[in-house]
């Protein structure tokens, strides 16, 4: 029982930091190794909210959200929209660039010293005893972001006529221009969204570990799950980060601890080779031999 | 017509002029720290304590009436760029000693630059003294003031183990970080716990990348461990403690210190969170935490002040090895002096460092343990120090 609560917890935060990378490969096919420099960066915002208010989450919350999705849509605008046209190459070498950027101005402003959000709180992440498993307060919170957060996305993917605008331009950039859709108004916004996600993922992240300049190493992790569920497929995150949290709870409980850090990569690798283009994901056309 | 006067003056003009340089020349020293990078918690603090102290005793005249100058370089904790940092120092800079403040992975292209050179290297704040410092027989360029020290540290852990447990039957939960000197660490202290008897519920290994503690906090907890310790970087150790303390773990923790360890004691006020320096903690007020308060505050650090001990007791060390070498000072003469270094710590440390041609780490260690006191509400001292003489 407490091995499926640590699963669960696990996978709520690897969807939320996951679900980045999806956003940000189907609007604009490029995959962003600045991601988890963005949630780093998120996590920091939120940290400097919650000390200026004296541990206020009502303020804090909501204010490192809005930062983490005017981030995103300012990165898109002002350090990827520029390369419109460019190979995909260049770009991911930019958002290689933006990384190394927003680790030195992480530590400018922040110094290297660890945080700890936690200590910050409100209240004590107290533990609560279900069967014979124990969660805590911010164990269940975890859960509930995560629910709501890709409740909040399939609701608007789906039933909204921005959700439409956005599937266009993700599926046909060209026919959706074509068709009006501002398609850089879309992609900024999925940027916007995916650094949102970042964000929440690092609101639970840095209050149960910490927060350092270096977490950007535990953000970048999470395209393991990303590739496995499928890099076009928003949904497909959800058992891909079921898989890797799986994988990574049962290692940790019942082999080597240290095979937490290989065994992702192995069931990545067994995942790609049986389908690669992700478990949930969709074939895109060979344009390489 | 050039006269003789007219010569004579131009040539004490001249030798004026040679001399004014000659007068305002400086002792050279060279530091590569991780300053930042995946480690800089660990060991920007040190190299800030260090910074903070040079920059002090510049403004009170220098050592022997002359400046140190220390060019400080950032290795990131990344061996590439140590190896390219000591080049730097030793062949562009000549700097008359090296000093190293980072990751073990960056000590061998430093110490292999040192004995290239013939410079000094000095391991001020690094991770883990190497064992080439340790007597009988140390390498002559070698010296440490390090604060953790495997044997040594494991020794004074199980030490504390069985004070703290009085004498009660315990089984001890061990955590490392999955890289080499963590790993040996934790080992020596199992195999030390197990001479002494206590039942050992795990000895885990956790990769530095791990998102969540709490897998591991579960099997320590399903291993029924009474008390916890790590021999890893400080926060790693925080991690796990916060997941067991999620999960309802209700047993001790000892935890070995980092520079910053006690501001973050002090912001976990867990009672049952003991950390164990080897150094003195600010809650005491000695009077050396005032002067390095008013040091940091005056050139700028941005730790806090309880975590620039070890680069203050750094920098003590390198200007009693400065003043013993004199002026001019060579890498050599000066690689004698640090042989001579005695230094008083004025409490930071339990003994003084204390160099000799036999032994460039210290005659003994010392540890103290400290705690968070609910009801006073601040962090109190458990146990005084414990003195480990270093062979």
């Amino acid at each position: 029982m407490q091995l499926a609560v640590n699963v669960l917890v696990l996978t709520a935060l690897y969807a939320l930091m996951a679900e980045g990378f999806v956003l940000i490969y189907r609007a604009s096919r490029v995959f962003s190794l600045a991601h988890g420099d963005l949630m780093m960066l998120g996590g920091y915002v939120f940290f400097t909210c919650l000390v200026a208010t004296g541990g206020n989450l009502w303020v804090s919350v909501p204010i490192a959200l809005a930062a983490g999705f005017l981030i995103g849509v300012a990165v898109y605008l002002a350090g990827i929209r520029p390369l419109a046209g460019y190979p995909v190459a260049s770009i991911v070498l930019v958002t290689v660039a933006i990384g190394i950027l927003i680790r030195s101005v992480a530590t400018l402003v922040w110094s290297g010293q660890v945080r700890y959000p936690a200590h910050a709180l409100p209240f004590k992440d107290t533990p609560h005893q279900l069967g014979n498993a124990v969660f805590s307060t911010l164990d269940l919170a975890s859960l509930a972001a995560a629910l709501v957060f890709f409740v909040f996305l399939v609701a608007l993917l789906q039933r909204t006529a921005l959700g439409v605008r956005m599937r266009a331009a993700a599926e046909n950039p060209r026919l959706a221009a074509n068709s009006g859709i501002n398609i850089h108004r879309v992609i900024a916004l999925s940027w916007g969204l995916a650094c949102f996600g970042a964000t929440l993922a690092a609101l639970f992240y840095t209050t149960r570990v910490n927060l350092e300049p270096d977490s950007w190493l535990v953000g970048l992790r999470a395209f393991v799950p990303a590739l496995i569920g499928g890099m076009n497929s928003p949904l497909g995150v959800l058992p891909g980060a079921l898989i890797v949290a799986l994988v990574e709870v049962l290692a940790a409980q019942y082999l080597d601890p240290v095979m937490v850090n290989s065994a992702p990569f192995l069931v990545l690798l067994l995942a790609l080779w049986v389908r690669p283009w992700g478990l949930f994901g969709t074939r895109e056309e060979v344009v390489r031999v | 017509m050039i006269t003789e006067r007219c010569l004579l003056t131009t040539m004490v003009g001249l030798s004026v002029m040679a001399a004014v340089p000659c007068a305002a020349q400086e002792y050279k020293i060279g530091v590569s720290a991780a300053i930042t990078g995946p480690v800089a918690s660990t060991y920007a603090p040190t190299y800030e304590g260090l910074k903070v102290y040079i920059d002090r005793l510049n403004e009170r005249g220098g050592v022997n009436g002359h400046p140190v100058q220390v060019v400080y370089l950032n290795n990131q904790g990344a061996p590439p760029r140590a190896v390219t940092d000591s080049k730097r120092l030793v062949d562009e800079e000549k700097v008359i000693a090296l000093i190293n403040i980072s990751t073990s992975a960056t000590y061998a292209p430093m110490v292999a630059d040192a004995k290239r050179s013939n410079t000094p290297l000095v391991f001020l704040g690094s991770a883990v003294c190497p064992p080439e410092v340790y007597p009988p027989k140390p390498e002559p360029l070698l010296f440490c003031s390090s604060f953790n020290m495997v044997g040594e540290d494991g020794k004074a852990i199980v030490h504390f183990f069985k004070e703290l447990s009085g004498g009660t039957k315990q089984k001890l939960g061990l955590l490392a970080m999955d890289i080499p000197i963590s790993r040996q660490g934790v080992d020596m202290i199992e195999k030390l716990a197990r001479q002494a008897g206590f039942e050992i519920a795990g000895n885990i290994a956790v990769p530095p990348t791990a998102a969540d503690f709490t897998p591991f906090a579960t099997r320590f907890k399903d291993a029924g461990a009474t008390w916890i310790a790590h021999w890893a970087p400080f926060n790693f150790g925080v991690a796990l403690f916060g997941s067991l303390t999620r999960l309802g773990w209700t047993g001790n923790y000892l935890a070995t210190a980092s520079p910053t360890a006690e501001t973050d004691t002090i912001k976990f006020a867990q009672g049952n969170f003991y950390v164990m320096p080897s150094y003195t903690f600010s809650v005491e007020g000695l009077p050396v935490f005032k002067e390095m308060g008013d040091a940091a505050k005056k050139y700028g650090a941005t730790f806090p002040v309880d975590s620039l001990s070890l680069g203050w007791v750094g920098g003590m060390i390198l200007e009693d090895a400065l003043k013993r070498c004199g002026w001019p000072c060579s890498a050599e003469k000066l690689r004698t002096s640090l042989e001579g270094v005695r230094v008083d710590t004025q409490g930071i440390y339990g003994g003084p460092v204390d160099w000799s041609p036999g032994n460039h780490v210290r005659s003994a260690a010392y540890y103290k343990v400290y705690r968070w006191d609910a009801a006073q509400k601040r962090v109190v001292k458990v146990k005084d120090w414990l003195r480990i003489p270093i062979q």
